[in-house]
This record gives structure tokens, C-alpha cells and sequence, in this order.
């Protein structure tokens, strides 16, 4: 009679199965946490259009961001710019910032700068057009409206 | 003697979790970012006179204060848009880029046939007044002048050695109002844009066998295409400020 029985067989051990819900929860709210939307749409109310003709952004172009609408949670406000998320207190400052933005990136790329403008809806033209004319006094002559498909 | 407590399944728990991850990772797509292009037009230069654009060749909307949109068109037709719907003024934009055929007398706006060689002829010209311009504010003028034409030739080249070309005074002026709202001018923009592409498709079907909204501009070969499309039906729009209305 030997003390260690051969006739069992040893079963393996289950792996333990018990971290595996952790990880799993870890992974999703690393993807919750990451997938943010981008700032400026955090304070600016913004309703876009709904249209037709629709084309798709070009993602490796060089943009800029126009947000034109009212401050969040203020309804009888007037409707503010932010450029790249900044706050525009004068429309000059955008032809300003452009200026300096034209030196940080090759020429060439800068005629390819998109200009996305996120407007709400009740956004009045006059304002746009201030911005656009600011603008045309540097040379950022292509404007992308932000909209949803109809 | 106390019964053990039995503990919780929890095998089951990772699947639950799995299943959470998928549903996030599935609902929270990307949505692409979807636009509608506009292209601003160059700086005014101090000594350039004023464009003075020749009513007949324009198709006029207007859009006042109170979001009120009209439209002017051939012989001073005027018609208000109804609210919401501008189906009329793509109409109208249909009919604005409409190449005239031999059998209609249609004279808004003006157009010419251009071939390849009128064109080309055109850019010589305008390379030798360049070259014999003492001032350089005319040099400048008459090299982009060449250049257009040069783009012109290419573009008639490219569809088969003649395209009707739009005059260059006819343009599509939309009047706004300061306080007019962005839904209604870029819903305007639309109704335009859905006059002209379908325009595009045709053509680019008739010679590439495959529609303008499928081109790639990353690609150097079809870049072209759109470039020679844009010569052909250009989007000629003018935005002007005035007070708004007939009235």
C-alpha cells in the first residue's frame, strides 16, 4: 500500500475565472471615460441644420473650429464666436489668431485649412459674415458648415 | 449547527460585462462629421473696381429680415418661396445651368460653346498681353486670366473637346439680411447645391461612367475630374448684404 495513490487521476485545476468580470469593467470604463465629446460644444447651444448635400469632412486636412451660438443654459442671450474654442470678444481677434496660426503650420497646408463652422440655426447672417470677412483678410478662404443629413 | 451560506455564481458575471462592453462599443459610434462646403471669395483688392454684375445674367434670391425668401430671375420674374420648402429655387438653379440645345432659344444666362482650341487661344493671348504689360497691377490680370483659360482648355479636352461654358457675369446672388438666420441661408445653399450636382453626375457619368458625388479628391487622377466639373458648372454664388424685399 503506497501513500500516494496512482489510481486517481488528478483532475487540473479551473482557472479561475473570477478577476476576469474586473478586467472586463476596467476595459469599459476606460472607453466611457476616453470618448469624450470635443470642448467648446460643452458651453455653446447648439441646434445644426438638417440637409441634402451633404459631404463627408476631410479628416487629414488641417481645421479650425468656429462655434457660433448662445452660452449654455442662457436663453435670452446674444449668440457668441468661439474660434478653437475660445471665446472672441472682438471680431478682429480672429484675423489675428489666424495670423499667428499661419506661422505655426507650412503654407501650403494653410491653403488646405477647412474652416468648420458649427452655427445654431438661429445664428444671425450678419454675424457669420463678420466672421467670414476676418477670414478673407487672411487668405482662409474654404468654410465647411457643420450639418446632419437629412 | 449553522448551514454554510452558498455563494453567488459568478461566472455568469463576465459574460454581463462582455455584453455591456460590446453595446457601448457598438452604440457610441463616430459619427462622421458631415458638411456642406462654401468658398469665401479672395480679399477685395483696393484698386480692383467694383464688379458690376448685368441683370440679366443673374438669378437673385433674396432673403429679408423676417426670414422671408424670394426669387428674381429672367426678365425680372419675381416670386416669393414658400417657408420651408425651396424646392422652387433649385428649379430655378436647374434652369440657370440648363446648356441650351438647338432646338430651344434658351438665352438666360449667356452661354458659349467653347472648344479646346478657343480656350487655348485665349490663354496665349492673355500670356503675351502679360508679357507686354508694363504695370504690374495688368500683369497680374492678364496672368490669371491665362491661367483661367489654360484650366478652361483642360477642362474642354477632358470632355471631348467642347463644353458650354457660362458667362462670367452670370452669377447667383443671394441678398441677406443682417439678422437673417443661418437656417435659412445655408438651407438656401442646399436647394442650390441640389440644382448643380445633379448636373455634375450627369456629365461625369456620360465620360467616367460613375457619378461626381463618388469621386475621391485624395486621388491626383480624379482630383481632376473635379476640377474640370467645377469649370464646367461652377458654383457661382454671390452673397451681398442689402435691405432685403421688394418693398
Amino acid at each position: 500500500m503506497s501513500k500516494f495513490s496512482k489510481g486517481k487521476k488528478r483532475k487540473n485545476p479551473a482557472i479561475s475565472t473570477a478577476s476576469l468580470p474586473d478586467i472586463v469593467f476596467m476595459l469599459l470604463f476606460f472607453f466611457m471615460v476616453t470618448t469624450k465629446p470635443r470642448k467648446a460644444e460643452n458651453f455653446v447651444e447648439l441646434k445644426e441644420p438638417t440637409l441634402k448635400e451633404t459631404v463627408v469632412l476631410d479628416k487629414d486636412k488641417s481645421k479650425l473650429y468656429f462655434h457660433v451660438g448662445m452660452p449654455k443654459g442662457q436663453k435670452n442671450s446674444v449668440h457668441r464666436v468661439f474660434v478653437d474654442g475660445q471665446l472672441v470678444q472682438n471680431y478682429t481677434e480672429i484675423s489675428q489668431y489666424l495670423k499667428v496660426f499661419r506661422t505655426t503650420i507650412d503654407e501650403a497646408q494653410y491653403q488646405d485649412l477647412i474652416n468648420v463652422f458649427k452655427v445654431d440655426e438661429g445664428a444671425p447672417m450678419g454675424d457669420i459674415k463678420k466672421i467670414q470677412d476676418e477670414l478673407r483678410e487672411q487668405d482662409a478662404l474654404t468654410v465647411q458648415y457643420s450639418s446632419k443629413k437629412k | 449547527m449553522a448551514r454554510d451560506l452558498e455563494e453567488i455564481n459568478a461566472s455568469s458575471m463576465a459574460d454581463i460585462a462582455f455584453l455591456l462592453l460590446v453595446f457601448f462599443l457598438v452604440t457610441s459610434t463616430f459619427n462622421k462629421d458631415l458638411v456642406l462646403e462654401e468658398k469665401l471669395p479672395q480679399k477685395m483688392d483696393v484698386n480692383q473696381p467694383a464688379v458690376k454684375v448685368k441683370p440679366w445674367n443673374v438669378l437673385q434670391i433674396t432673403a429679408n429680415k423676417n426670414d422671408d425668401v424670394s426669387l428674381q430671375t429672367i426678365d425680372d420674374h419675381f416670386e416669393y418661396v414658400p417657408k420651408g420648402d425651396y424646392s422652387l429655387i433649385t428649379e430655378w438653379v436647374e434652369e440657370f445651368y440648363k446648356h441650351p440645345s438647338s432646338d430651344d432659344n434658351h438665352i438666360w444666362p449667356a452661354t458659349t460653346k467653347l472648344t479646346t482650341k478657343m480656350a487655348m487661344d485665349s490663354s496665349n493671348k492673355y500670356k503675351l498681353l502679360s508679357a507686354s504689360a508694363e504695370v504690374e497691377f495688368y500683369q497680374k490680370m492678364y496672368d490669371n486670366k491665362a491661367k483661367i483659360w489654360k484650366k478652361r482648355s483642360d477642362a474642354a479636352e477632358m470632355f471631348g473637346g467642347a463644353f458650354t461654358l457660362l458667362s462670367d457675369k452670370a452669377v447667383m446672388a443671394i441678398k441677406l439680411d443682417n439678422s437673417t438666420k443661418f437656417k435659412t441661408y445655408i438651407e438656401i445653399l442646399d436647394a442650390i447645391y441640389a440644382g448643380i450636382n445633379p448636373y455634375r453626375d450627369e456629365l461625369c457619368m456620360e465620360y467616367f461612367d460613375r457619378p461626381y458625388s463618388s469621386l475621391n479628391p485624395k486621388i491626383e487622377e480624379e482630383e481632376k475630374i473635379i476640377k474640370a466639373l467645377d469649370i464646367v458648372y461652377p458654383k457661382r454664388i454671390m452673397k451681398t448684404k442689402g435691405i432685403a424685399g421688394k418693398e
